[in-house]
């Protein structure tokens, strides 16, 4: 690998890690009795503007490195259900979040919280939906022996 | 509502797009990979359905369903693939 | 910076059972001890952060040097699991929706679990057992925790 795609690869889990506590946050502020709006606010925008840059940094390592060089390796091994199932669920998950931190940050920058029921689900979703692509990440790294 | 649309047509792609080669190919070709297409189509998709609702600006959001869709878009998903691999 | 959040975790939950039994004997709740249980979850909450980023800082580094295979091991994904534990089990003490006693419990109990985990390099036992163990350890603190609270009238 590369140090480009090396640096790819830790800023892409970096970036997925703090979208996803910030996430958290974003779902716990909302269920205190008086959220902190700027508090809420800022850990919202940074949940889609972190999983915007997982988006592009783990993209382009999938794209250019990860099919020629990883996936043949986890299919020949003994964990190729982690590319097969992990992977493939993965970076199609992956395609929800930005879109569900992106609508829940526009809804979030309104002040009202007149949903607010309706945004504390989506903003636990988000989160439990983050933690099984971080889970999958683990598995799809750890598969490649 | 957008958001939900969005969700449910890379979900509808996805599937179709492993059941139906010459989708995944014509997502090959056009976009240079499959995965970058569906990225780019999703992203014209919702740009294209917030543009809309500029029409129709008294239909309001409803977060409560887009939860159920990306939790049920998500199961469905695993599912498949999980179906897929062993099947 | 992995062993600085563990320490702040493990320290500030410690801390924070100290100081609510402490009030609990005093009689009272006061201003004081208010601000000495926030600053304490604070600290907690900054060790939370190091450990999270830190722990993914090893996941690169297995990932990279070619240790991958320690990326399925038991230890590493049951800390991996007490940290959504110790989240979840955050909110549901905020909500009110778990005991006093029940959450610090669990707070408690899981922190010192990671801990363990991480520094006994040779544990290799089953998941199973690791869960099992962490149970039995869960009870036993609750059980401790009742006696403490009981003994200084404390809320259960």
């Amino acid at each position: 690998m590369t140090t480009f795609l090396t640096i790819l690869l830790v800023v892409h889990v970096l970036f997925g890690v703090i979208g996803t506590m910030s996430a958290y946050v974003v779902w716990r502020e909302l269920l205190r009795s008086q959220p902190r709006q700027r508090w809420l606010l800022w850990n919202s925008l940074s949940t889609w503007v972190t999983w915007l840059g997982a988006w592009l940094t783990g993209g382009y390592y999938y794209v250019v490195y990860y099919g020629e060089q990883v996936k043949p390796v986890i299919k020949a091994g003994e964990y190729a259900w982690a590319h097969s199932v992990v992977t493939e669920w993965k970076e199609h998950i992956f395609l929800f979040l930005p879109f569900l931190a992106f609508v829940l940050w526009l809804e979030l920058r309104s002040g009202q919280l007149a949903r607010r029921q309706s945004l504390v689900w989506l903003s636990g979703i988000t989160w439990f939906l983050s933690l099984g692509v971080t889970a999958a990440g683990v598995l799809i790294s750890g598969a490649v022996q | 509502m957008v958001a939900a649309l969005t969700i449910i047509f890379i979900t509808a792609l996805t599937i179709i797009a492993e059941l139906h080669p010459p989708t995944k190919d014509w997502l090959q070709t056009t976009f240079t990979h499959h995965w970058i297409g569906k990225s780019v189509l999703a992203l014209v998709v919702f740009g294209l359905l917030s543009a809309m609702r500029y029409f129709f600006p008294n239909v309001k959001p409803h977060f409560g369903w887009l939860s159920g869709v990306a939790l049920g878009c998500a199961v469905a998903l695993f599912g498949f693939f999980l179906y897929e691999y062993y099947f | 910076m992995h062993i600085i959040g563990t320490a702040l975790g493990v320290g500030g939950s410690t801390l924070a059972e100290v100081f609510l039994l402490h009030s609990a004997r005093a009689g009272k709740l006061n201003e004081q001890s208010l601000v000495l249980i926030r600053g304490t979850y604070q600290v907690i909450r900054v060790g939370t952060v190091l450990l999270v980023l830190s722990g993914f800082g090893y996941f690169l580094l297995y990932r990279l040097e070619g240790d991958s295979d320690r990326l399925y091991n038991e230890r590493f994904w049951l800390k991996m699991v007490l940290v959504v534990v110790i989240a979840l089990n955050s909110l549901l003490f905020q909500q009110h929706k778990i005991s006093t006693l029940w959450g610090s419990a669990i707070f408690f109990t899981s922190w010192y679990a990671a801990l363990i985990l991480g520094a006994w390099r040779g544990l290799d036992a089953a998941w199973w057992i690791l869960v099992l163990s962490y149970m039995v350890g869960l009870l036993v603190v609750a059980g401790v925790f009742t006696v403490l609270r009981k003994r200084y009238h404390a809320p259960l």
